[in-house]
């Protein structure tokens, strides 16, 4: 079974690749982010501008492309009627959706990279690393939290026929609520709970945290319980999601076209 | 001349009606209304945080206007692939309709409902971000959004001709609605751009359009019948371009049979 | 004068193989040396294995694809240099079911490609609903075409090719997918047609079909003719091939002269 989901993952990532949606989302969106971002923070005198132009248009990459390829994924099959073949063949579908998950994040996960070497090469910008452990440890975190977040979202599309239409939406409300490019503070106080129950939220204040000389303990635990938890949380939700979807998909005839 | 037009109006009503589907209230909700409204509230927060400034006004403005990229990129943009997807191009090049009435039969009603969603855009953002709304004089400030609309949809046309020599479509078109974010002044003023891409700014639809409303809302009216031309210049142009795009395409088709065309 | 003289045409495709890690391009004569003439308001069948070429041939006549060598001409047009033209005066239907705005109702598909012919806008309407009599779509004329099933679909690309009232019809596969009556339906609006005046070609993979409708033929093989003329003339033809067994349908005939045509030299020329 490992060997199964090892197969998927790597097939995946070499399909993904393939595609040129994939590598605009992968390449030219977070490198397009990265000067739009740079370019609006140019004069704002911001002491975390840095942060927030390297990081978050990093992250907001980082989460379109989960949108576009895991998301999209199913959509894809879908509109080239593939879905319900795959569906109906003896291999486990849920697992595929989950072996395919971590492979489209991991390989998003270099739209961190792409925005980083984009703001060195284009604006001489970098990021001050004090603690390279704590960094790493952030970042994975936040790629755990990423995939813990896009599996039941890509569930929750095989019940619908408009996967397309959900697609984009998701895009920029995340964005939005998680704070990757300015802090929640903007937003208004209604928003604070929707915000919390996002994992991303939470990945992104990680990494805030883990550029900070002198690291913030307390702030690090709550920080990294709510990322547990929430991430429990979502694998919770996945498995319901396993049962009920392979009844009402059934039921409801989402499997086939209806563009 | 009367014929011509009836004919027009005929086509450009059923071209609408063909990319409708039954309207679904939540659909509606979801993707005409929240989407746009989430996403031009996005830019204009990452801009009161990034610039600090006095007021967002001239934000508000640039992103109601790209709030039409949807529409005039992606959907026009996809109008050719759409059409060759689905088996239809071939009878609609063989037909004697000329190519530049198919293509601005096409456009007619999205440039209306994009007119009404960026309208929309506006005086929502307006209240969310207390704009006052009372000292504006609406008619030129309607002006510049219908020319505006009008040559984003030309070159959203433009755009889909190239759907015949490349399959990546996907990929330009997302490419050029980001490079719209950036170049056309919406976010940050075009005077921050290196001169090379200040000079494409200048030819890009919406950039002239964004401009004169700027100026519009802010109570002035110094060079906004000059932005106006230039953009109803550029909406000529680019459907144009469209058209002979297209001819060149067919030409190349009828002989490659490479593009899988018809 | 023929409505429809194919001169010596030849069309060939360049086709991309993609290896590891280079390209090849293979050039695939698609169709070869062909000549066959339509005499005006006659039925005309292309018949042919899958691949044969017959497609490529009705494109290139439809104008969608410009000969590689020789010449084609509709109507006296040429159908590289006179192309708008010829456009006026035909139309065809590919079998399948793209074509058609899955959005828009029967009837809106209808008077959408109508307008773009130019019909008259009084009688557009018309025209439209006589048509969808004419296939038996009346009843289904304001459903959505995404509704539709593959033979009504079908059915409604009959309509769509009928509706500037061509004088040459061309019909690729137009039978595939239709349950039997609507196949006697469609045969007797081929007639019908037919009696009007319209010259019609058409390329299908029932024998049977090609037999009761045609006024001549020709039999394609590997872009080349290996026979052609009425249906007693290829049935003949078909004789000559094996002397030996009695030949007595068209399809018999047809076998027999596939299976002896292998004769000639392969279509796939080499790299490039
Ligand atoms: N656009 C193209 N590019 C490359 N090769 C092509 C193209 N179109 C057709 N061919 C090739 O030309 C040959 C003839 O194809 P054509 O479609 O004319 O056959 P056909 O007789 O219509 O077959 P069928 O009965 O299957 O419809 C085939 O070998 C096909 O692979
Ligand atoms: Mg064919």
């Amino acid at each position: 079974m490992i060997h199964v989901i090892w197969e998927t993952i790597k097939v995946q990532m070499k399909n993904s690749w393939a595609r040129p949606m994939f590598r605009f989302t992968l390449v030219a969106s977070p490198v397009l982010n990265t000067v739009l971002i740079y370019e609006m923070f140019l004069h704002s005198g911001r002491h975390d501008a840095t942060s927030y132009i390297i990081l978050g248009s990093g992250l907001m990459g980082l989460w379109s492309s989960i949108c576009f390829s895991s998301i999209g994924d199913i959509a894809r099959d879908r509109y080239m009627g593939v879905l319900p073949f795959l569906f109906t063949s003896p291999s486990n579908y849920n697992l595929l959706i989950v072996a395919k998950t971590i492979g489209n994040t991991v390989l998003a996960s270099l739209t961190l990279v792409i925005s980083a070497v984009t703001a060195a090469g284009l604006f001489r910008l970098t990021l001050q690393i004090p603690h390279p452990g704590l960094f790493i440890a952030a970042l994975l975190v936040t790629i755990a939290g990423f995939i813990a977040i896009s599996i039941p979202i890509s569930y929750l599309m095989l019940l619908s026929r408009k996967t397309g239409l959900y697609m984009n939406v998701l895009d920029i409300p995340v964005t939005l609520l998680c704070g990757f490019v300015f802090p929640l503070s903007m937003l208004p106080s209604w928003t604070r709970p929707i915000s919390a129950v996002l994992v991303p939220t939470w990945s992104t204040r990680l990494l805030q945290l883990s550029l900070r000389i002198t690291p913030d303990w307390p702030a690090w635990r709550t920080t990294l319980l709510w990322n547990g938890g929430l991430i429990v949380v979502y694998v919770g939700l996945t498995a319901l999601f396993w049962r009920v979807i392979e009844h009402r998909v059934r039921q409801q005839a989402t499997l086939e076209v209806n563009e | 001349m009367m014929t011509t037009w009836r004919y027009f109006w005929l086509q450009a009503k059923l071209s609408f009606k063909s990319t409708q589907s039954i309207f679904k209230p939540e659909e509606f909700l979801l993707l005409d209304l929240g989407y746009p409204i989430i996403s031009m509230t996005f830019y204009v927060l990452l801009a009161a945080y990034s610039f600090n400034p006095a007021t967002l006004a001239s934000w508000v403005v640039g992103n109601a206007f790209l709030l039409c990229i949807h529409v005039c990129i992606f959907v026009m943009g996809q109008a050719i692939t759409a059409e060759r997807a689905q088996g239809r191009l071939r009878t609609v090049i063989t037909a004697p309709t000329s190519d530049l009435q198919f293509l601005l039969a096409k456009g007619f009603f999205p440039i209306i409902t994009v007119f009404i969603t960026v309208l929309a855009g506006f005086i929502i953002g307006s209240q969310i971000f207390h704009i006052d709304l009372t000292r504006i004089a609406w008619l030129p400030l309607l002006a510049c959004i219908f020319v505006g609309m009008a040559s984003a949809t030309a070159f959203g046309l433009f755009l889909a001709t190239f759907s015949l020599i490349t399959d990546s479509m996907h990929f330009i078109l997302n490419f050029v609605a980001t490079g719209l974010f950036i170049l056309t002044g919406a976010n940050f003023p075009v005077t921050q751009l290196p001169l090379f891409w200040r000079g494409v700014s200048q030819l890009l639809p919406l950039t002239h359009s964004i401009q004169a409303a700027g100026q519009v809302t802010a109570g002035r009216m110094a060079g906004v019948g000059w932005d106006l031309l230039i953009e109803g210049g550029l909406a000529v142009l680019y459907f144009c371009l469209a058209t002979v795009a297209i001819r060149m395409c067919e030409h190349y088709a009828r002989k490659h049979a490479t593009l899988e065309m018809f | 004068m023929p409505m429809i003289k194919v001169d010596h045409l030849e069309r060939d495709f360049v086709q991309q193989n993609i290896h590891w890690w280079k390209r090849t391009s293979t050039i695939v004569h698609a169709v070869r040396d062909l000549s066959f003439a339509v005499q005006p308001g006659e039925i005309f069948g292309l018949l042919g294995q899958n691949g044969a070429g017959k497609t490529t041939t009705i494109k290139t006549l439809t104008t969608l694809l410009l000969p590689t060598a020789g010449t084609a001409q509709v109507n006296g047009l040429d159908v590289a240099r006179d192309y708008k033209a010829i456009r006026q005066h035909i139309n065809f239907i590919f079998g399948g079911e793209l074509g058609l705005y899955r959005r828009l109702s029967a009837r809106d598909n209808l008077l959408y490609f109508g307008s773009l012919y130019r019909l008259p806008l009084p009688t557009l309407a018309k025209r439209a609903d006589e048509l969808l009599a004419l296939v038996g779509l009346d009843n289904e004329a304001e459903r959505l075409v995404e509704t539709f099933s593959k033979g009504m679909i079908q059915k409604l690309q009959i309509a769509r090719g009928l509706i500037n009232d061509p004088s040459v019809l061309f019909m690729d596969e137009p039978t595939i997918g239709l349950d039997a009556m609507s196949v006697q339906n469609l045969h007797k609006i081929i007639l019908q047609a037919k009696q009007k005046g319209t010259t019609i070609v058409l390329t299908t993979h029932y024998l049977h079909e090609a037999e009761v409708l045609c006024d001549h033929l020709v039999v394609i093989d590997q872009g080349q003719k290996v026979a052609g003329g009425t249906v007693a003339e290829v049935i003949d033809a078909g004789q000559k091939q094996v002397p030996d067994t009695a030949i007595t349908s068209l399809e018999d005939a047809y076998i027999a002269l596939i299976e002896g045509g292998g004769t000639h030299d392969p279509r796939h020329l080499g790299n490039h």
